[in-house]
């Protein structure tokens, strides 16, 4: 692990230039192994570690921006002269960018465990040797990967303020397979000893077996039950398409225009919040801003979108510290979403359903087919069901929907007491904590 | 036209280095060994309305090991070359590679192949890291001023993006290869409102850069403010542009939009490695079985699609993949029948083949997998304007806005920005949102009318998404404007 002394040493004389006015330094790092597995066998087993250092170079409004992977002494100045250089470009321009200044926070602790970070190839694919075994006696293959890592980010303010945070992380995800049949299962915490790969294993074998028979439906309106994983897939396009001040600015976003306004049903409340141990924490931005817990929606109503000090200024708002990476053209956007439980336990949502179609996860969704109401197409997968009566009576063959998620959380039957941690450090960063949803009339419609 | 070679950049204390790997690797028993160096430089300068919203330069190096002990893979890498460094990732290969051998009840098998020592380097004219920041800031703001011309258009965003990546491959079966690309390349978008509703339009493709293996001459060549006027009009006729009619009827999809078609329900199917199994936890398999192989009707017969990695311009293209395989070009689909997977030194023996050299990483920190090269629809014979002309009733679909399959890359849905009326032959009224769904073999079959070679162009798509950890890809599709027949458009509300 690289530690915050190390951080200071070999960026701080980088502050002190007094060829620009303000410069940021950005340092991110993620230590990574994963045993990737398919029809039972560790196919592709791999350790990857990956920094990345950006100076932010302000100069009269302008700003320039450079990065690299070395903190090889060379490299470092010439990254630093390239930002330099961007910034000391004479084009007028509208608008101004600056480098914020910022109160450190403390570094949240009891999110890193060292076995987690540590975890061999060798434990893990022990564990993994297990549950395929399992699997065979079953007739049943499984795909997936088993990870564990470690994430370090700082970033150090114009006066030369250090923000530091560093988590471990671990998940495991199982796709069980046999025929045309599949059932999916994940976990992810900080802790690796929290994960119960079993229990995920036995989960993702169950729906795959009662999937070896499925029945056709029609496309239709159906009642649906979305565990915790299929929200997660929409609340991740939720975010991409209208959470960020990005989308707002361009009109483009279902917020734009509708702060304060009712825009959904009033059982909904989804907020970012940073410091959320619910998620894997990021409690400040790429700015070194607190990331402030903000209510995107609340109970139905439209709230603030997420915002850094550039579209802040040009949303005449305060930034609540949703900086993204210094070079990344998305703009703000929420990396620690949460939606807020209900009352119902899971399990009598699903006894109370006499007919509705119970989703565990979604496939390739995308939400750019109108973003204003967020009208979304994708396709169902991995454990796909009829309940009647309260109970699964039969798989079903996947389906396509194409809905307004507005439009269908306005429909919320109920919302489950428990949630679920929902991240996939392999993907992207960022994570969910999310119920399961009982929604009335989704459209299906192939 | 003068062309530059590039400049392969490889140092010597890089090959020995790598040499010096290898020697351990094979000194301590490994089956099979490669270690790809990868140096990568990223500039990007992006303009929102008259701000600049981007102005960034990136630059990583490393290696990466990859190795076969007792019949299974393992797979380490590395930013600091210094022999502590060095050794310690070695180990961590292989002790990876135990592991995993522990379990496996098969082992890989991976046949010998010739040494090979190439050099190779993309062409270009312009290196465009020597062109200045201010000319291309300038062209980026005179594009924008040109989109914001008009009071309806609230928003313009253009965009470029330059690439250069260095390589060099060894293995323990002794080949020795560099290679050195020069990508080039850029987009604008452009959002019309009016009150609470907004059209966006982009060129030459959207949410992202359209590239080339090619130099700053690329971008004269792309002419952001010849085409800004026609983007924004057309953004603002679309406010009040009908929405787009529904039912089953003729589409053409424009250049752009065939190659993404292309992308989704053709280059991803014919991945040997998807078809086996390896991307279920992801992306998932394929329709394209075994049992299909060489004996599926894929399309119509006038479809013909080939992989090539020997297309010049194509971001797919290269000399060697990152198994040290010669590039080639592989006939896919001929006369819409299904003959050939992409592959790799692992699977091909599957199908009784040999690698057809498709094995890419996305850089020197990931492992390679089977990718997609350059992609193409074969043109037809038809030009585009008789293919409209001998239209009917249908619709001209052009430039993708969303996009959306299924695991088995059968059933999809796609969006474009914008559609034309085709009535008796000629382009009528245009329409907004314009969405279409079908399924791939149905879609396929249905191909009555592929334009010619003055509509052949070379797409490049710069995110093409595969593997864990993910890995976003650089790849090509030579592509013409395609007709289908019969392909339902809307959907159910």
């Amino acid at each position: 692990m690289i530690t915050p002394d190390q951080l200071k040493k070999t960026l701080l004389p980088f502050i002190k230039t007094k060829e620009a006015d303000k410069i940021g330094i950005v340092f991110f790092r993620t230590r990574l192994q994963v045993s990737r597995f398919a029809n039972s066998q560790v196919h592709q087993h791999m350790s990857d570690e990956q920094q990345l250092i950006y100076f932010r170079v302000a100069i009269d409004g302008r700003l320039g921006v450079a990065s690299t992977n070395s903190f090889d002494d060379h490299n470092l100045n010439e990254t630093f002269k390239k930002a330099l250089h961007r910034a000391q470009l004479k084009i007028r321009t509208h608008g101004k960018k600056d480098i914020p200044f910022f109160l450190p926070l403390h570094t949240l602790t009891n999110v890193y465990y060292p076995e987690t970070a540590h975890f061999s190839p060798r434990a893990r694919v022990k564990i993994l040797q297990k549950i395929f075994t399992d699997g065979q006696n079953l007739k049943i293959k499984f795909s997936g990967n088993f990870y564990n890592g470690l994430t370090q980010y700082a970033v150090i303010s114009p006066q030369g303020k250090l923000a530091y945070q560093d988590y471990s992380f671990a998940g495991i995800k199982f796709i069980a397979t046999q025929l045309d049949a599949s059932g999916y299962a994940a976990r992810t915490s900080y802790d690796i000893n929290q994960l119960n790969p079993k229990q995920a294993a036995d989960t993702a074998m169950e729906k795959c077996l009662i999937s070896l028979k499925k029945i056709n439906l029609p496309s239709a309106r159906y009642d649906v039950i979305l565990e915790p994983q299929a929200v997660a897939d929409i609340i991740h396009w939720l975010n991409y398409i209208g959470f960020g001040a990005k989308s707002v600015v361009e009109e483009t976003s279902f917020l734009h225009g509708k702060a304060g306004k009712r825009i959904t049903g009033d059982s909904v409340t989804l907020y970012d919040s940073g410091a959320d141990k619910n998620t894997f924490i990021l409690p400040f931005d790429f700015e070194g801003q607190k990331r402030e817990k903000v209510y995107l929606i609340k109970k139905g109503i439209a709230g603030k979108p997420l915002c850094d000090s550039y579209y802040a200024g040009l949303l005449k708002m305060k930034s609540n510290g949703h900086a993204n990476f210094p070079d990344d053209v998305d703009g703000p956007l929420g990396y620690n979403i949460i939606m807020e439980g209900g009352k119902l336990p899971q399990d009598e949502i699903t006894r109370s359903a006499k007919r509705a179609i119970l989703i565990t996860r979604f496939h390739y969704i995308n939400g750019f087919l109108n973003t204003h109401k967020a009208l979304m197409t994708g396709m169902t997968r991995d454990g796909t069901f009829l309940i009647k009566n309260g109970k699964i009576k039969s798989a079903i063959k996947d389906m396509r929907f194409t809905e307004s998620i507005l439009e269908a959380f306005s429909r919320i039957k109920h919302i489950s007491k428990e949630r679920a941690l929902i991240a996939d450090h392999l993907e992207a960063l960022g994570s969910v904590y999310t119920p399961t949803l009982y929604i009335k009339d989704f459209n299906f419609t192939s | 036209m003068r062309r530059n070679l590039c400049d392969v950049i490889v140092t010597i204390m890089n090959k020995h280095l790598l040499r010096s790997m290898i020697h351990t690797l094979q000194a301590k028993g490994v089956e099979y060994a490669d270690i790809r160096w990868v140096k990568r430089q990223h500039e990007n300068i992006s303009v929102f309305n008259q701000s600049v919203e981007n102005l960034s330069h990136h630059i990583d190096e490393g290696y990466g090991i990859r190795l076969l002990y007792n019949g299974a893979w393992g797979f380490s890498c590395g930013s600091i070359f210094e022999e502590k460094a060095i050794e310690k990732n070695i180990k961590l290969a292989l002790t990876i590679a135990r592991a995993s051998s522990a379990i496996n009840k098969e082992k890989v098998t991976f046949g010998a192949y010739p040494a090979v020592h190439a050099r190779y380097a993309s062409n270009y004219e312009v290196d465009p890291f020597s062109v200045s920041l201010e000319t291309k800031l300038q062209y980026l703001l005179y594009t924008n001023e040109i989109l914001l011309q008009s009071p309806k258009i609230k928003f313009a965003q253009s965009s470029l993006d330059f690439y250069r990546t260095d390589k060099l491959f060894v293995n323990t079966e002794g080949s020795e290869i560099e290679q050195s690309f020069i990508e080039s390349g850029g987009f604008l978008e452009t959002v019309a409102v009016s009150g609470m509703a907004t059209q966006k339009r982009s060129y030459p493709i959207s949410h992202h850069s359209q590239i080339r293996q090619a130099g700053y001459e690329y971008i004269k060549e792309l002419n952001f403010p010849e085409n800004a006027p026609r983007v924004r009009d057309e953004a603002i006729m679309l406010l009040d542009a009908p929405t787009c009619p529904e039912g089953e009827m003729a589409i053409i999809t424009d250049g752009y939009q065939t190659a993404l078609q292309v992308h989704e329900s053709c280059g991803h199917p014919v991945e040997l490695d998807r078809v086996l199994g390896s991307e279920i936890s992801y992306a998932g398999g394929s329709f394209l079985t075994l049992e299909k192989y060489g004996k599926f009707r894929y399309g119509s017969p006038l479809v013909n699609i080939s992989a090539d990695a020997t297309l010049a311009g194509g971001v797919g293209s290269f000399a060697y993949d990152d198994e040290g395989v010669k590039a080639q070009r592989v006939e896919l689909i001929k006369h819409g029948i299904f003959t050939n997977y992409l592959s790799s030194r692992e699977t091909a023996p599957v199908i009784k083949k040999e690698s057809n050299a498709t094995m890419r990483a996305e850089s020197w920190n990931n492992i390679p997998l089977v990718r997609m090269t350059n992609i193409n629809l074969e043109p037809g014979k038809p030009s585009l304007e008789e293919l409209l002309a001998d239209t009917r009733k249908g619709l001209y679909l052009c430039t993708n806005k969303s996009w959306s399959i299924d695991d088995l890359r059968l059933n999809f849905q796609f969006g474009t920005e914008i559609a034309w009326e085709i009535k008796n032959g000629k382009l009528g009224r245009a329409y907004k949102n314009p969405v279409y769904h079908s399924n791939t073999p149905y879609f396929w079959n249905n191909c009555s009318g592929i334009a010619n070679k003055d509509s052949w162009y070379v797409w490049g798509i710069p995110s093409c998404g595969k593997g864990e950890p993910a890995q976003a890809m650089h790849v090509g599709h030579g592509v013409s404007p395609a007709r289908f027949e019969k392909i339902t458009v809307g959907v159910k509300k």
